[in-house]
């Protein structure tokens, strides 16, 4: 054949399938006397799934099939959400082992776990993102996509304030796919010292005042101001004083920047008689430059965001009470990364997490009454209480694998299986704001499902496919 | 003496496999619901209750008088002493009942009345000495001692056993220790090496007071000192710090003592050459005699079982347990059956990390019970377990608080009293001086101001040999 | 008063009916005998339930809680100070004794412990400890851990208050110290107080002695000055408020009472081998007792000497000066062969002081297995987790057993400087009580039921450590 010819039956050939793979997208597929998880629901013995354009266009026990659906007969097969890991640090640059590393500076202290944010000094960062420490091409995503991760955060590590915490989608080549919400959570590590304490206390008054100024009526902008404006003017020349305004560092406001001619702010009215001064008729609209961290830390108070508070420890749960005290609320899930039998496990505050009103995610294994190897089911004890859970699930393929027989030991000891399953999608997924989107198997959601041969709760249940946005994903 | 470290080691492994046991039938412990079983409780309904066997120290070729015993050398008795009868509100022979307001008559050395005041006469020329409101028991045995010397080079370890150390050279009486042990209430001590190596060496059973070494001395050797695990393994010889290898060499070297022996039997019946004379292998036999027994420290279920099956079944001697600490006491039917007997300390207890329960060691060893098995096991009884310090581990002279923190356990306030005294004497052979308040043993009393197991209470007077060695002076007391 | 601060919410217009409000009641509870004690951890003290209410209380006042009663009856009340009761009641209103004797009226509502057939003592105060949900260092009540097992242990040896931290300072007076409670799950109720203990040792050399002396003047003058500010400053408005001289708050605290001052023994310890075998080159710290009584000469205040051997041979010399002892009654140094009426320990010491007035705190033993903790691994008797042993010692070198029980209580509370809230059942202090299944220094008793700031939070019968052992 000629050139020509070639050319043209290859960019026909390359049409065809384009056309014919748009055609699949667009072809819907029907899952059919499947057992469907729905988690928002009761589980559906005898259902009907229909995925189409990557969303859940219907499910139910009476679903009609829409005409040209590829019908899937999954008799004997369950259909669950997919996980949701809310909790996991794979991808960040220097990925940390939960809770073994100790923190620079940290002593072991007799009786009492490492503190366990993981590395790094208590500092307020919460404006910093996560995902700027993300390396992206790293297999550990795959990785946890064909073990039946369909959503996965980024928690930046670290005492106090540490930063936003992202949702990754684990299918994503490049940043912009891999990148979900750069800005999804605010995460917060409670270490017990006294300078962990301090800064917490300290940053929520501070994030409280900002809160106050943002809610109080605008005042009129008044001519006769000069203290405030002088003063404002002072921190308004960066030419002139030392640089002092990071964004990344907490700085007290209100405080003066030190002057480079050394003299007082001006006390009476009328217009400055500094000659660094510019005169007071300069308008006065120009605000403060504001700390983003604690605009962050405000937009938390006010609901705006939503945040994951790591505490380990039924003493470090104390401790935080008694730093920030209990009227400091906004949305939150507590992350407890293990079971610590010598500074007491979840189940010994549980009255204070009822007041708290907010999930709590656990380990998801057993534990032990203190000093014994007699078996204790915190998170069975917690959801006997009211306490909404949700479990850690590994931040490697090989933890992930090994949820499901964590979940079944949890579910023999007692933990409803139902709750086990949603402990594992709905509930980190509310943690991560993207419930709406994802979590359930709902009509209008993402099809992000995991498809078992058998019950997944069960030691022969096996994965079979993982769905994420309604494609089937490919074992490498 | 012993390790911490190494100790615990085997322990954690011991407690991994005991709460992988528990934990592959994960029981959820409600709080509250169920009592947990009591150490003196009855054996469940559904196994029928063991018939309690009584203890007896197996020692089949005891020699049947002092004059018999071939190689160990006994101490003097009957050195010259006062005449005196001591009057006390209460005396505890221990072997009998107690008697109120009695008398205990003593001259030369030896016993010659007791019983109660209103009956026996008191010949003439003994100095009555009325000690009031006292009781009067029996000088305590110490089977666990390292300090009736004032050196402190017991853990000589120059080869990976060594047994031709004794510490007969090494005795002494006028150091402050001593001294303060007797004014303890302790009378007799088996003053052994240490554990440093497998086999330290022979000890000495001596007194704790005499005008001389030799006078004090009770019997060389009073036991062969033997370490299977728990100190040894610091390092001493080249034999590697296993457990295997520390068996070798004990067994070798124990083994080499029972062909000489064997040789000697023969040559006494006819049948074979004498034996060349060696001093060390020589001691050895004794041990092959039942002269004297292995005192083995020896703790945790996995080395208190190899000290039995090793030790006591296989080689055959008469063997003692001196320390048997951690949870050795799962084994006290063994011990029991096999006639081991079980001289306990320092620790009193062992902390079992699967259930949160302080185990008294010495309650256990004495009561069976439940003990992490499936079915409750014999325990060695009222006369298979003693008690000592280990000194300086605890200090000497704090015996009695030994006794007393055993009884804090639960070990029985009477077993206890005999655990200090007639219990630890028959486990080493010299019941027939010491350990009970009988006409013709030793003068060995202690005169305590009350319940001689209590703390609180002291030695107002302390006879050794029948001579006063110790008067307490309330503003300076010696203990 | 903390009821005062429930009206700085009120609204101005309603101010003097609180006013008012305040001050009848300020009346009505001055009226009331046994229930004044201090508010701590917002507690409301309103006045109590048998008091009619007055005037209608202004719509903002925080509605009252009543007291919550718990009365222990029935039991041989040892009230820490040397008196006993037999049969008597404990009534406690919320985290205090309200008050002891017989027969008591019960409030309505008051949760009663039998105690009948058992000893009632006050909760044992450890004047040397560690762990217990603690860390190695401050600040406490940032890092305590209040459902660290140890402390349920603490408990099961009738321990309820210990000093934890550094209690010495070489050369200067100085420490960092706190006294900690085993109140299980309660940060607020675990740290009683922080750095109520200063300490120095001895022997000082003659720069730090002089550094010493110039710093108490200093702090003299400073309070001398602060006395005078008021006449002074009426005369004279601009005359400046005397300021603290520097780097001598320590000292300050100790002058004015606000801290103890602790005395230790440097220079060469009573090792455990050491004193076991034979004694070490030194049989005698009289020097060093002097110079500790040097030092509270110049204080003009007692001091607290810790572990001296040789203070049996001065009783006298110490009650002079108003100094206690802590001691250690089995840790014995050998007395020197060439003197020995005049040198080393003796274990009469606590019944010697006692005679000539001095006061005595006992600890356990330290060394490999003794050790001011209470670990799982140790020697039963050896360590804190039979601290009635040590007392039980006092009492076999002379001491009374009544009196004895003080060096676990009472004594050793005002030693670490909370003489005032613990150490022994008396109306308004803490309720830090326990109930034992006999003689409290029988070498057999147990606890059976402990209590902190009024809250029972420990049962021999529901925790796993002992439950198993009968009496």
């Amino acid at each position: 054949m000629s050139m020509r010819t070639q050319i043209l039956s290859l960019s026909t050939a390359a049409l065809l399938c384009a056309s014919v793979a748009t055609a699949q997208n667009a072809r819907p597929v029907a899952f059919t006397n499947a057992r469907i998880h729905t988690v928002s629901g009761e589980a559906i013995e005898n259902g009907t799934l229909i995925v189409r354009s990557g969303k859940i266009e219907a499910v139910g026990d009476d679903v009609t099939i829409p005409a040209g659906a590829k019908v899937i007969d999954a008799s004997g097969k369950t259909i669950m959400p997919g996980l949701v890991s809310a909790w996991s640090r794979a991808g960040l640059n220097a990925p940390r082992q939960r809770g073994n590393t100790p923190t620079r500076g940290g002593r072991r202290f007799r009786g009492q776990a490492r503190s366990s944010s993981g590395g790094g000094r208590t500092a307020n960062k919460a404006a910093t993102k996560v995902i700027d420490g993300l390396y992206i091409r790293q297999p550990v995503f795959y990785d946890l996509l064909e073990v039946g991760v369909t959503s996965l955060a980024l928690n930046p590590s670290g005492g106090g304030f540490p930063g936003l915490g992202a949702v990754l989608n684990p299918a994503g080549k490049t940043r912009s796919d891999l990148t979900q919400d750069d800005e999804a959570f605010v995460q917060i590590g409670m270490q017990r010292n006294a300078t962990a304490k301090k800064l917490l206390k300290d940053t929520f008054e501070k994030a409280k005042k900002v809160v106050e100024e943002r809610e109080k009526p605008p005042t009129p902008p008044k001519k006769e101001e000069p203290k405030k404006e002088a003063a404002k003017k002072e921190e308004a020349k960066p030419a002139e004083k030392k640089p002092a305004e990071k964004p990344e560092e907490k700085k007290p406001e209100g405080k003066e920047p030190p002057k480079p001619d050394g003299k007082k702010p001006p006390q009476k009215e009328g217009d400055p008689k500094q000659d660094p001064k510019k005169p007071a008729a300069k308008p006065a609209s120009k605000p403060k430059p504001k700390d983003p961290n604690l605009e962050v830390l405000a937009d938390l108070l006010q609901g705006k965001r939503r945040a994951i508070v790591q505490i380990d420890s039924a003493a470090d749960l104390l401790h935080w009470r008694h730093a920030v005290g209990d009227d400091v609320k906004f949305p939150r899930m507590i992350a407890v990364q293990r079971h610590d039998t010598r500074s007491g496990t979840m189940d010994m505050v549980v009255d204070h997490l009822k007041k708290w009103e907010c999930a709590v995610l656990l380990p998801a294994s057993l534990s032990t009454k203190p000093s014994s190897s007699y078996l204790i089911n915190p998170a069975k004890s917690l959801h006997d209480a009211g306490v909404e859970i949700g479990f850690a699930i590994g931040e490697s393929a090989g933890s992930v694998r090994t949820i499901f027989y964590n979940l079944m030991q949890l579910v023999r000891a007692g933990l409803p299986a139902d709750i086990a399953i949603k402990a594992v999608t709905h509930v980190p997924a509310k943690a991560l704001g993207i419930d709406k989107r994802t979590g359930t198997i709902e009509a209008g959601k993402d099809a992000d499902m995991l498809i078992f041969d058998g019950d997944p709760l069960s030691s022969t249940g096996k994965l079979e496919q993982v769905w994420l946005r309604g494609k089937r994903v490919e074992k490498k | 003496m012993m390790t911490f470290h190494s100790s615990l080691a085997a322990l954690t492994a011991g407690s991994l496999l005991t709460s992988l046991a528990l934990a592959q039938e994960p029981e959820i412990q409600e709080p509250a619901a169920k009592p947990a079983p009591k150490a003196a409780e009855e054996p469940a309904a559904a196994a029928a209750p063991k018939a309690p066997k009584p203890f007896q120290t197996w020692r089949p070729r005891r020699p049947e008088t002092e004059a018999d015993y071939a190689v160990a050398k006994w101490g003097p008795r009957g050195l010259p002493s006062p005449g005196y009868a001591f009057y006390a509100a209460k005396i505890l022979p221990v072997t009998a009942p107690p008697i109120i307001n009695g008398v205990v008559i003593t001259k030369n050395g030896v016993i010659e009345a007791i019983g109660k005041a209103s009956e026996l006469t008191v010949p003439t020329g003994y100095e009555k000495v009325d000690c009031g409101d006292a009781v009067i028991c029996p000088g305590f045995v110490e089977v666990h001692c390292h300090i009736a010397s004032p050196s402190f080079d017991l853990n000589d370890t120059v080869h990976p056993t060594n047994p031709e150390f004794r510490t007969l050279d090494l005795i002494s009486m006028e150091h402050d220790q001593i001294r303060v042990a007797r004014a303890g209430g302790v009378s007799t001590a088996l003053y052994i090496p240490g554990s440093g190596s497998n086999m330290g060496g022979f000890g000495t059973l001596t007194k704790t007071w005499g005008n001389s070494p030799e006078e004090a001395l009770v019997r060389f050797p009073g036991s062969l000192k033997i370490a299977q695990a728990g100190n040894p393994e610091r390092g001493s010889g080249d034999l590697g710090s296993g457990m295997m290898g520390m068996s070798e060499g004990i067994r070798m070297t124990l083994l080499d003592g029972k062909v000489y022996w064997d040789q000697m039997l023969a040559f006494e019946a006819g049948e074979g050459p004498k034996p060349e004379f060696d001093p060390t292998l020589e001691l050895i036999s004794g041990l092959f005699r039942h002269e004297y027994p292995l005192s083995v420290h020896t703790q945790i279920y996995q080395v208190v079982l190899q000290t039995l099956q090793e030790l006591r079944l296989e080689l055959g001697l008469w063997t003692c347990v001196v320390h048997g600490t951690f949870d050795g006491y799962r084994l006290s039917e063994d011990l029991l059956m096999a006639g081991v007997p079980v001289s306990g300390g320092p620790r009193a207890y062992h902390f079992d990390r699967a259930t949160g329960k302080f185990n008294g060691v010495l309650a256990n060893y004495a009561l069976g019970g439940k003990m992490g098995w499936r079915e409750p096991v014999l325990g060695l009884g009222r006369d298979g377990v003693g008690v000592n310090t280990d000194s300086p581990v605890v200090a000497q002279e704090q015996l009695q608080l030994q006794a007393a923190m055993g009884v804090r356990l639960g070990w029985p306030h009477e077993w206890a009293l005999r655990g200090l005294t007639i219990n630890n004497a028959v486990f080493f052979g010299i019941e027939h001086r010491v350990g009970s308040l009988e006409v013709g043993k030793d003068a060995d009393l202690g005169i305590w101001n009350g319940d001689p197991i209590d703390p609180r209470n002291h030695v107002k007077t302390m006879v050794i040999n029948g001579t006063i060695c110790y008067r307490r002076d309330p503003n300076r007391p010696d203990w | 008063m903390s009821l005062a601060k429930t009206h700085t919410r009120t609204n101005h217009t309603t101010m003097r009916t609180s006013t008012l409000f305040v001050l009848s009641l300020a009346l009505l509870s001055a009226l009331d005998l046994p229930a004044q004690g201090r508010g701590r951890r917002g507690r409301r003290f309103g006045p109590p339930p048998q008091q009619a209410p007055a005037p209608e209380p202004p719509k903002e006042e925080k509605k009252k809680e009543p007291k919550e009663h718990l009365a222990i009856v029935g039991g041989d009340v040892y009230i820490g100070t040397g008196q006993r009761l037999t049969g008597a009641t404990v009534l406690i209103a919320d985290d205090k004794i309200e008050k002891v004797g017989h027969n008591l009226e019960l409030p309505e509502g008051t949760e009663v412990i039998d105690a009948k057939g058992k000893c009632v003592s006050p909760g044992f105060v450890i004047v040397e400890g560690s762990g217990m949900g603690t860390g190695f260092s401050g600040p406490y009540k940032d890092t305590v851990n209040p459902f660290d097992p140890s402390i349920k242990q603490g408990l099961a040896a009738g321990i309820t208050s210990f000093l934890v931290g550094s209690t010495s300072s070489r050369g200067r007076v100085g420490g960092s110290n706190a006294v900690i409670k085993t109140h299980y799950g309660d940060i607020d109720g675990m740290v009683l107080v922080e750095n109520s203990v200063y300490g120095v040792s001895v022997p000082l050399q003659i720069s730090q002695k002089q550094q010493l002396k110039d710093q108490i003047k200093q702090c003299r003058d400073y309070l001398k000055a602060v006395e005078e500010y008021p006449a002074k400053k009426a005369k004279d408005a601009k005359a400046k408020e005397p300021k603290p001289p520097k780097g001598a708050d320590a000292v300050l605290k100790v002058l004015q009472g606000k801290a103890k001052l602790w005395v230790s023994m440097g220079g060469g310890g009573m090792g455990m081998f050491r004193s076991m075998m034979g004694g070490g080159s030194s049989a005698s710290d009289l020097d060093k007792i002097r110079e500790a009584l040097d030092v509270s000469r110049m204080f003009g205040r007692g001091v607290v000497i810790q572990k001296p051997m040789s203070a049996w041979m001065i009783p006298d010399e110490i009650a002079n000066t108003g100094s206690s002892v802590i001691w250690s009654p089995r840790t014995r140094a050998a007395p020197d062969p060439k003197d020995p009426d005049h040198t080393g320990s003796n274990l009469a010491q606590a019944a010697i002081l006692d005679k000539a007035g001095v006061a005595v705190a006992v600890t356990c033993p330290s060394g490999r297995f003794g050790g001011s903790g209470v670990g799982t691994g140790g020697i039963l008797g050896q360590d804190l987790n039979t601290p009635h042993i040590d007392a039980a010692y006092a009492v076999r070198g002379g001491l009374k057993n009544r009196k004895a029980l003080r060096t676990i209580t009472l004594d050793a509370a005002k030693m670490i400087g909370v003489g005032d809230r613990i150490g022994s059942l008396e109306a308004g202090k803490d309720a830090d009580i326990l109930i034992l299944d006999g003689d409290p220094l029988h070498y057999g008793t147990f606890v059976t039921t402990a209590v902190v700031n009024g809250k029972v939070v420990y049962e021999k019968g529901k925790e796993a450590l002992f439950k198993h052992i009968e009496r």
